[in-house]
């Protein structure tokens, strides 16, 4: 089920590469097979609800020799699995695949490579968060790289060449890192896999120097602050779908690769390192959010923006310096919290900014004013997601930001006030966008366009329904989350 | 000790010898019959070079290891791994050749027999165990490309020449003194005996000694094109055809290595003498300026000659790792990795060659547009550097993993982290060739024809890169019992 999942993008890139030939056929089969890779991800997680009961071992487990059974020396295998730290992200995952796809049906250029790409893109991270060998983890994580660039440097737009060869120079340089951990981690515990019990006295170097390093490739790709430079300038030159997909799915890989191998791992390690998430986690919200306030490109702002939301990640992580066990849950849950909801609250707002660009042709903030009148129905899109993205209850970016501050004020008690202030500069400049952008008076040149059609409405209804439906009922998620932590956490309490 | 065995144990080079004098002889004497046509030339040394693979199959299953000759010849698996590599290089080359002489239609003859003489000295060179035999099998793989290099008969390919002659007569000058040290301090040419002699008292720590491992390295360093011998490299590659440069950059750089790690592994390892610091300084190097060299490079082949020298100091690391626990695993993951990159290399060149004959020019900008009028070999060209590159799903990337785990293993974790730091701004001009060619141009070329048989071998090699890089077990297991065969275990 988890290589159904994993493999038919793949397949459908195939088929599409080989068969198809007419772009209204290649967009149809592409849209086909992202909404059946949505429909494998939610059966997945319905399926993962009913197995896994409490218990925190990987389900629907695949396991094939691969490697070992041709080098028992190289213990690499094909192992796939899932827990309830990668089934949210699966869901995730299988959503903005069929989002983002969906977004795309306007593409006109090169459209079969664009759809084979975009494909291939989708198995690779889809095979990140099922993948429980590091070998295999880190091939996914390749893969992901040449699709990606094709995609910013060929579709994209501005200077689309330059902020490609950025984005994958930033991420290949953190994979160097990312390599050298797990082949550190594989001289010392003679495995490659995840769920293994470890003897920490076996590490040939000390356990907080390979913490670091494998912490390298991660944060890079999340991105925090001083290493997030690559992601505004792919955000603003990606094409809209390809932003939704890097917002929604690629950065969680990053925060997926902390929370699964650097706290899984190495608790002990994290525990420690608590100050140091909470110092570039509460710089990231900081200097994430004050930069957002004077960009005028809509999507350097949410760039921007994401870059403060993801500090909230390294904050949540954080809470594990808390005495309290209860504190560092609440922190933990909170972070994968906040990166499951990021990725559908920035999904959205990317999408509804490509709503608007379809229409305006352009993202400059001066040039758009009072749209709600002539757009209504992207407008309310755009307002649920920018109210969803500063925290507001009922949506699910209030729920992560709660989770993690109950974390932070535990264990960091009246230090917890610096990353508030980041929520109130938040606020300030998602009202203030939309205060631009949709309120005031209507230009008299956008009173030919239209509004969203049937294939942007579902799209957005889908993400908009995930967000409240998690910000009414956030327990769907945060019991998956839970029972994770709470089991990694009781070793080290 | 028979001689008779000691030919036996030579079979395939005997073979090929054979090939290449019948194709030489066929050659001259073909007017009489007034062929035209002389790609039959081509289905000669194919049929010679199967029937050659054929023998290596049977040694391979025969009764080894065993030494012959007098000790200068030593037949085992590692040897065996390094000709059929060879012979597979060479069959591949003449593939190339064959579209090549069909565009520049001269020198059919001479061409193929040289290629196969200086496989012949791959081949020997990879079973030598005696210093003298060494030197000699090493001149056999040169000697012949020089000529190769030299016979496109213009000004820049005969500069080529030249400047290769004049650094191969260098680095061999440099190789032999190495051996003649060694000889003056041990008193043997046997590489078996070298290192008990060494450590038996004869110069072990002596300045001599070092001297002696130093100018081999510089000898070997040239064969393998690693930085600081590698000058001549970009030159001699952008003036040379290009089936001499696929050749010269798989076959003649497998040769090199096989005999750095055989050598080494035999005769220094037990040497109480850090030759491995050097070789990683080497490594490092040449990675280093192999990579940032290729930045700036407008001609493909430049390019790509930048490219194999960087890909000399990652396949160092696994030398440098000889004197470690980890010896097995280097030797097994250069072998890997040698092979992984050879095919792949060919499948560049292979493809360079066919778009660059359709355009009239190897300037990576006017490649633009190749992937809407030929996508398919567009598809391939990109598969094949996205492996150089070293990124899945291809051979490349399962290379750098084996060897800089052996790195890691041997406790050089730095130079694993070096090794991938390189590939990252390897990533730079790989992926600069990759975006021009699916980039769109204004003059869209028109659909490049390439020939049946070149089109089957592009789509056998770019399975075989897909395939090793989903399944790497089933080329490791066989690198690794050819591994077994130096080191023992």
């Amino acid at each position: 089920m988890l290589s159904a999942f994993v493999f038919i993008p793949l397949i459908g890139a195939l088929v599409i590469l080989v068969l198809l030939r007419s772009s209204l056929l290649i967009r149809s089969f592409a849209l086909l097979t992202s909404l059946v890779h949505l429909l494998l991800a939610i059966s997945i997680f319905v399926i993962f609800q009913q197995q896994h009961s409490g218990s925190t071992d990987p389900v629907m487990v695949e396991k094939l020799g691969w490697i070992k059974s041709a080098i028992p020396s190289f213990p690499a295998e094909y192992f796939l699995g899932l827990d309830g730290l990668s089934a949210p992200l699966v869901l995730l995952c299988g959503l903005l695949g069929f989002i983002s796809v969906c977004a795309s049906w306007r593409i006109e250029k090169r459209v079969k490579l664009y759809f084979v790409l975009i494909l291939v893109l989708l198995t690779a991270v889809s095979g990140v968060f099922v993948a429980l060998d590091l070998v295999l983890f880190f091939i996914f994580w390749e893969l992901e790289l040449i699709p990606m660039y094709l995609l910013i440097a060929l579709w994209g737009t501005g200077r689309a060449h330059y902020s490609a060869m950025k984005f994958l120079i930033f991420t290949a340089f953190g994979s160097a890192f990312l390599f050298v951990g797990i082949m550190l981690f594989f001289v010392s515990f003679g495995t490659f896999s995840m769920v293994e019990e470890l003897d920490m006295s076996l590490l040939v170097v000390p356990a907080q120097l390979i913490f670091y390093i494998l912490l390298v490739g991660f944060v890079i790709k999340l991105p925090i602050w001083p290493l997030h430079t690559w992601l505004p300038d792919a955000h603003t030159d990606a094409p809209t779908p390809i932003s939704v997909l890097l917002a929604g799915i690629l950065l969680k890989m990053g925060g997926y690769g902390i929370l699964r191998i650097n706290i899984g791992l190495f608790p002990d390690a994290a525990k420690a390192a608590s100050s140091f998430f909470f110092i570039i986690g509460v710089i990231g919200i900081l200097y994430g959010a004050m930069i957002v306030l004077r960009q005028t490109d809509l999507k350097r702002l949410i760039a921007y923006s994401s870059v403060s939301h993801m500090g909230f990640v390294m904050l949540g992580i954080s809470a594990m310096g808390s005495d309290s066990m209860d504190a560092a849950l609440h922190g933990l849950t909170g972070s994968a919290m906040q990166m499951f909801t990021h990725g559908t609250i920035t999904g959205l707002l990317f999408f509804m900014v490509g709503v608007i660009y379809d229409r305006t042709h352009t993202r400059h903030i001066p040039d758009l004013k009072g749209l709600s009148h002539q757009i209504p129905v992207a407008s309310v899109g755009l307002v649920i997601a920018g109210l969803a993205s500063l925290g507001l209850p009922m949506t699910s970016g209030f729920v992560s930001e709660l989770l993690v501050f109950l974390g932070v004020f535990n264990a960091w008690g009246f230090l917890a006030v610096l990353p508030i202030l980041g929520i109130v500069i938040t606020a300030g400049y998602i009202l203030w966008m939309i205060q631009r952008i949709l309120f005031g008076e209507s230009l008299a040149r956008y009173n030919t366009i239209a509004d969203t059609d049937f294939a942007e409405f579902l799209p957005m209804m889908l993400l908009i329904v995930a967000i409240m439906v998690i910000g009414i009922y956030p327990a769907i998620l945060t019991d998956v989350f839970k029972v994770e932590f709470l089991s990694l956490l009781n070793g080290l309490f | 000790m028979n001689v008779d065995d000691g030919i036996k144990l030579l079979a395939p080079e005997m073979v090929l010898v054979a090939t290449a004098l019948v194709v030489i002889l066929c050659d001259a004497f073909d007017g009489v019959m007034r062929v035209k046509n002389k790609n039959y030339l081509i289905v000669i040394a194919l049929i010679g070079i199967i029937v050659a693979v054929l023998t290596v199959a049977l040694l391979w299953n025969g009764d080894i290891p065993q030494s012959g000759l007098l000790g200068s010849v030593m037949l085992d698996k590692f040897a065996l791994f390094f000709k059929s590599l060879a012979l597979g290089i060479c069959a591949i080359t003449l593939i190339i050749l064959k579209d090549w002489v069909a565009v520049k239609n001269k020198y059919h003859g001479e061409y193929i027999a040289l290629l196969l003489l200086s496989t012949v000295g791959v081949m020997v060179i990879s079973s030598a165990t005696e210093l003298i035999s060494i030197y000699v099998a090493i001149e056999l793989v040169t000697l012949p490309l020089i000529a190769l290099v030299a016979l496109g008969k213009d000004t820049r390919s005969a500069e080529s020449g030249i400047k290769f002659l004049i650094l191969s007569a260098l680095s061999s000058g440099s190789l032999l003194y190495g051996f003649v040290l060694l000889y003056a301090i041990t008193g043997t040419t046997y590489t078996a005996e070298l290192s008990n002699q060494i450590i038996n008292g004869f110069g072990e720590n002596s300045l001599a000694l070092l001297m002696a491992i130093s100018f081999i390295i510089a000898g070997f360093g040239f064969k393998v094109s690693a930085v600081p011998f590698q000058m001549w490299v970009p030159d001699v590659y952008e003036g040379s055809p290009i089936p001499v440069v696929a050749f010269l950059s798989t076959a003649s750089k497998a040769a090199g290595f096989a005999i750095f790690l055989r050598l080494f592994q035999t005769s220094f390892t037990q040497v109480d003498v850090d030759w491995w610091m050097l070789i990683a300084i080497i490594s490092v190097a040449s990675m280093t300026i192999g990579n940032i060299g290729a930045i700036a490079q407008s001609n493909i082949k430049r390019l790509l000659g930048y490219s194999t020298i960087a890909h000399a100091g990652y396949i160092l690391v696994g030398v440098t790792v000889l004197v470690s626990p980890a010896a097995t695993l280097g030797v097994q993951s250069v072998l890997f990795y040698i092979a992984g990159y050879a095919f792949t290399n060919l499948t560049a060149f292979m493809c360079v060659m066919t778009i660059s004959h359709k355009t009239k020019s190897e300037n990576i900008d006017d490649f633009a547009g190749i992937s809407t009028s030929s996508p398919w070999l567009a598809a391939i060209l990109v598969l094949s550097f996205v492996s150089l590159l070293g990124l899945p799903p291809t051979v490349g990337l399962m290379g750098k993993i084996f060897l800089f785990n052996a790195a890691v293993q041997a406790d050089l974790a730095w130079l694993a982290l070096v090794g991938f730091l390189n590939s990252v701004v390897s990533a730079y001009y790989y992926l600069k060739v990759i975006r021009v060619v699916y980039s769109t141009s204004e003059v869209a070329p028109s659909t490049i024809k390439t020939s049946l048989v070149s089109m089957a071998t592009l789509c056998v090699l770019s399975i075989g890169i897909i395939l090793l890089g989903i399944l790497p077990g089933m080329l490791l297991a066989v690198a690794d019992s050819a591994a077994h065969a130096i080191i023992g275990g």
